[in-house]
């Protein structure tokens, strides 16, 4: 091999310099969303995200069809189960394992609750990546009142 | 490679041949007929919701709006100005558009000119639901025809099928020909086909769809497998009408002439 003492510090460097990003995050970036500029307001559900205030975990179980972890992970699921369920099999209302009974209906149950966007759903899926389509139909109550 | 004469024709027409069987046979036994069969619900279903409209009672420009109103702004139904691309669940029409091979050379004027509302009549065997790719239409097992806008892709075929032009393409964004918003409903998006639902969201909860409410006594609605109730009383009273009975579709939205 020719220039051994010019290639191998070579690659060295641009191993380092394309592996800069993880450098840098390993001490400086947090993986979390925006933080929440309505945390600790009433009806505002901060609760389903990891804010740097941290989730509010009672006020949130309180109300919500299942408790925040769940939710958080896997509220696509159950939004999916409740429109197949309410559409196509012709059930009206969901029990949750706490035993409450709530209508199935993303405007009429969870919207009532979860009324901003903004900051409650695109947050989060817009740190993620995600695209929905939900709200090309369905009507968020800020959104109406523009 | 060499091949006599002989060979290749022998070779030729067992192809064509083959061709023609596999053609007819998959028509006859594979497929077509069973695409064919006619979609009755079974026996055992308790319910069957159906509508009666007593047009003798549909006076004044009044009575119509009222009703058109009360179920276009209860389902956020755009009001689009565009009279080819317009979307509606229910509407008013003639009688010779309505029902058109009901029509004969001397029925009376005052028919002729009656005005009729119209929807979707949730036929017992809808051409919608087959032609349907994706199953975004389909039939409940009380006889109403879901339109699940979910899955709709917008293809068009189920307007091509229904005989009653009761579907309507969004061609439109919806969302800006709103007059007013209903927040406890969701509205369409671009590209999807939507129609009368029957209200079943209301049938689910125990109330009567909005244009039965609206309409004050002059539109009836029940279950039409029950004898005892008011719709089958009224359609034994009366003379029923129902638009183009002739293309087996079975509709379940009577009309009292």
């Amino acid at each position: 091999m020719y220039n051994v003492d010019k290639v191998i510090p070579g690659i060295l460097i641009l191993v380092l310099f394309l592996t800069t990003p993880i450098w840098l995050n390993l001490t400086n970036l947090k993986a979390l969303p925006p933080s929440d500029p309505h945390v600790g307001q009433a009806r505002m559900c901060t609760t389903c995200h990891v804010s740097e205030a941290g989730p509010d975990e009672a006020a949130m179980s309180e109300r919500c069809v299942a408790d925040t972890k769940y939710m958080r992970g896997y509220h696509m699921k159950l939004l999916d189960e409740w429109r197949d369920k309410k559409i196509r099999k012709m059930e009206v209302n969901y029990k949750s394992p706490d035993g409450k009974i709530y209508v199935m209906s993303l405007q009429r149950t969870c919207l009532k609750c979860h009324n901003d966007y903004h900051n409650f759903c695109d947050r989060c899926h817009q740190f993620t990546g995600v695209n929905l389509d939900c709200f090309n139909c369905h009507i968020s109550v800020k959104e109406e009142k523009k | 490679m060499s091949m006599k004469r002989r060979d290749f024709l022998k070779i030729t027409s067992y192809g064509i041949a083959g061709t023609f069987l596999s053609l007819t046979g998959g028509v006859i036994v594979g497929r077509g007929s069973e695409l064919l069969k006619k979609m009755d619900t079974s026996s055992s279903e308790k319910v069957k919701w159906a509508m009666v409209i007593n047009t003798r009672a549909f006076q004044t420009e009044e009575d119509f709006n009222s009703v058109i109103l009360a179920c276009h702004r209860a389902h956020n139904v755009p009001d689009i100005p565009d009279k080819i691309r317009e979307v509606k669940w229910i509407w008013k029409d003639t009688f010779v558009r309505g029902f058109p091979t009901a029509e004969t050379k001397y029925i009376g004027d005052e028919i002729k000119k009656r005005p009729f509302l119209l929807l979707c009549n949730h036929c017992d065997n809808p051409p919608c639901v087959r032609v349907c790719p994706v199953k975004a239409t389909f039939k409940r097992k009380d006889g109403i025809v879901m339109q699940d806008m979910h899955r709709c892709i917008g293809c068009k075929f189920c307007m091509a099928a229904c005989p009653y032009g009761a579907r309507n393409y969004n061609f439109y964004p919806p969302r800006e020909y709103l007059r007013s918003v209903n927040p406890e409903f969701p509205t369409r998006s671009l590209g999807v086909v939507e129609k009368c639902i029957f209200c079943y969201h209301r049938l689910d909860e125990g109330l009567v769809p909005y244009c039965v409410e609206a309409s004050k006594g002059k539109i009836f609605f029940g279950n039409l497998l029950d004898e005892n109730s008011e719709v089958r009383k009224v359609i034994a009273e009366n003379i029923i009408l129902v638009r183009k009975p002739e293309l087996g579709t079975n509709p379940k939205v009577f009309y009292i002439i």
